[in-house]
């Protein structure tokens, strides 16, 4: 029988000839992904289990991501010390500030994540790395288990095939999409499934727009998102990859768990509302509600797509004075392209703050909400707390509405906006 | 290990979540990582008076959905402080991980909660998923548990296992 693309990628490193659904195995992860937050606690805690060696430093690739640069002495203390921890373990991929960026993103970008491999990551949303046909679930605390061992369980998922058709109207963005997706599936239908993208709709996405759908499904409890690689995947991998690829694909026969086909015609833009990212209503049942702050950035939605959507409805126009607006491109490498194309340029004379990349307000630690402020934004999740107090109310939009809701004070869509207001 | 287990019931409904159900969330902010202090706080905002009366090998039966949410380890390393296993309808990815990673045998089945009242004497066999009501007599087949995970939960949980895997490792 045909296996899916993900058991393919499991029984090669778990050194099976093939794996069935439901086995469970032991596999040896072909990277790492590891960033500056945790690693230092992970690195510490081995070495008080008198463990001095992890199996595999080469697979370990390591970002500044969570707080760059450091907002106190105490973090400032880790990143110092931590040099020296990843030195002591043998760990020499480290991306720090300037050569960084949020980990899912950069790692893709800096071409070591390839088509079949098998990633692991301390953090949730590495899903994102099924954009190149990667199969990548997050762990936690077993981390510490896995460095050490240079292996981790894994249950063989089920799969559950995407197909997209249609093309999307003007105005509704890939996260417009993965929004709509994975409200439509809900995590009952997702839990411990790989969601595997294809169709048509997929075949003229471009990686941002990939990145985007593979990031949102761990939303819903899937263990991965994923697209094989195509034409586009190995164009955009030419000039990154680190190491030479095949265009790895499931079987023609491979048995799946579903298959749900969604017109991307139909769609509207899409609002997730709180308290879950998977409870996403359309754009105009939340029309008018007031913003405080306006965030545009984290692993689903700071990349080119999302800010040529800000900067093109931004053009010419000012924040709403009451509104607070943050920008920050998902990577030094988007941060770079995004101001040669002279898209910071025009959200900062907009009046945003655009600053460095990090995984920032999305984590809470940089412009955390008041108790009752609103904020609308393309953060990962709009659990309360996510970016402050519990008490304040987080949207999801994509990027254009959000510049929109910036710009009017509260949730717009971009097309009602007063010509050059 | 003997995967054979007597013990009484302990029914619980659906949707338990991990913190603030099994283990009150202040034991994660505290970092408490002792498993018989983590004990005393089993279940304490739902089930009170749970720590007091459990006995080692005695089976948490639970709804859909147990211990959902954050996968802190203190819930499941509460219940292995208490000595007991786990027989739930579901779970999702991130706890069962940790409830494996902190040693506690487990069982999934679909019903299983229809077949159990609070305080009846079962028997369960996680090495063949068998599990019998020995007041009602009804017997049950759940999956039975993974050899992989019997392995970790036998050497006492994930960080216990990595340590015998390395010093086999050449």
């Amino acid at each position: 029988m045909g296996m899916t693309l993900s058991q393919k990628i499991l029984a090669r490193t778990g050194g099976k000839r093939e794996v069935a659904v439901g086995d469970v195995i032991w596999v040896e992860p072909d990277l790492f992904q590891l960033h500056d937050l945790v690693l230092p606690h992970y690195l510490d805690t081995l070495k008080s289990y008198g463990i001095d060696n992890i199996r595999y430093p080469e697979r370990c690739v390591v970002f500044a991501d969570h707080e760059v640069p450091a907002q106190t002495v105490r973090v400032a203390a880790i990143k110092r010390q931590f040099r020296n921890q990843l030195a002591d373990y043998g760990i020499t991929q480290f991306h720090s500030e300037g050569n960084h960026g949020i980990s899912h993103q950069a790692i893709v970008e800096q071409g070591y994540v390839l088509p079949g491999m098998l990633v692991v990551s301390v953090d949730t949303h590495v899903t994102t790395l099924g954009c190149v046909g990667a199969l990548a679930p997050p762990i936690n605390y077993e981390a510490i288990q896995a460095l050490a061992m240079g292996e981790i369980w894994l249950k063989v998922p089920d799969t559950l095939k995407v197909v997209l058709t249609g093309k999307p109207r003007p105005g509704v963005y890939s996260r417009d999409i993965a929004q709509h997706v994975i409200a439509r599936l809900g995590p009952e239908r997702c839990d411990y499934k790989v969601i595997e993208f294809t169709g048509p709709a997929v075949r003229d996405m471009n990686m941002d727009m990939r990145m985007t759908l593979c990031n949102v499904t761990v939303d819903v409890g899937a263990k991965s998102g994923i697209i094989a690689a195509d034409e586009v995947t190995a164009t955009y991998l030419r000039s990154r990859a680190r190491a030479s690829f095949e265009l790895l694909q499931g079987d023609p026969d491979a048995v799946y768990a579903g298959v749900v086909e969604i017109d991307l015609g139909e769609l509207e833009p899409m609002v997730a509302v709180p308290p879950r990212p998977d409870k996403v209503v359309g754009l105009s049942s939340v029309a008018g509600i007031k913003v405080d702050q306006v965030y545009i950035g984290s692993c689903a939605g700071g990349r080119m797509e999302d800010l040529r959507a800000a900067a093109e409805v931004l053009r010419g126009r000012r924040v709403h004075p009451d509104v607070r607006m943050i920008v920050i491109p998902t990577s030094q490498e988007i941060y770079v392209r995004a101001s040669e194309e002279g898209l910071l340029r025009d959200i900062a004379a907009a009046g945003a703050v655009v600053g460095a990349p990090s995984c920032g307000p999305c984590y809470g630690n940089l412009a955390p909400l008041a108790d009752g402020e609103v904020c609308i934004g393309t953060g990962t999740t709009n659990i309360p707390g996510r970016m402050g107090s519990a008490q304040a109310s987080i949207y999801l939009s994509n990027a254009a509405v959000a510049a929109a809701s910036a710009v009017a004070g509260c949730i717009t869509a971009p097309d009602s906006l007063a010509k050059e207001g | 290990m003997d995967w054979l287990w007597h013990g009484r019931a302990w029914l619980f409904g659906d949707d338990i979540p991990n913190d603030e159900g099994i283990m009150p969330l202040r034991m994660c902010r505290q970092q408490i990582y002792d498993a018989v202090v983590l004990a005393q706080a089993c279940f304490e905002q739902v089930r009170p008076e749970f720590a007091d009366q459990v006995r080692p090998r005695d089976i948490v039966v639970a709804g859909r959905n147990f211990g959902y949410g954050n996968p802190h380890i203190q819930g499941f390393l509460g219940l292995k402080g208490a000595g007991v296993g786990v027989v739930a309808e579901s779970m999702s990815r991130g706890p069962l991980r940790a409830c494996i990673n902190a040693g506690v045998p487990l069982l999934l089945h679909p019903g299983i909660t229809s077949v159990v009242q609070d305080g009846d004497p079962i028997e369960v066999d996680f090495e063949t998923g068998r599990l019998t009501n020995l007041r009602s007599s009804v017997s049950v087949q759940c999956d039975p548990m993974p050899a992989v995970m019997r392995e970790i939960v036998a050497a006492g949980g994930g960080i216990a296992h990595m340590k015998q895997r390395l010093s086999a490792l050449p």
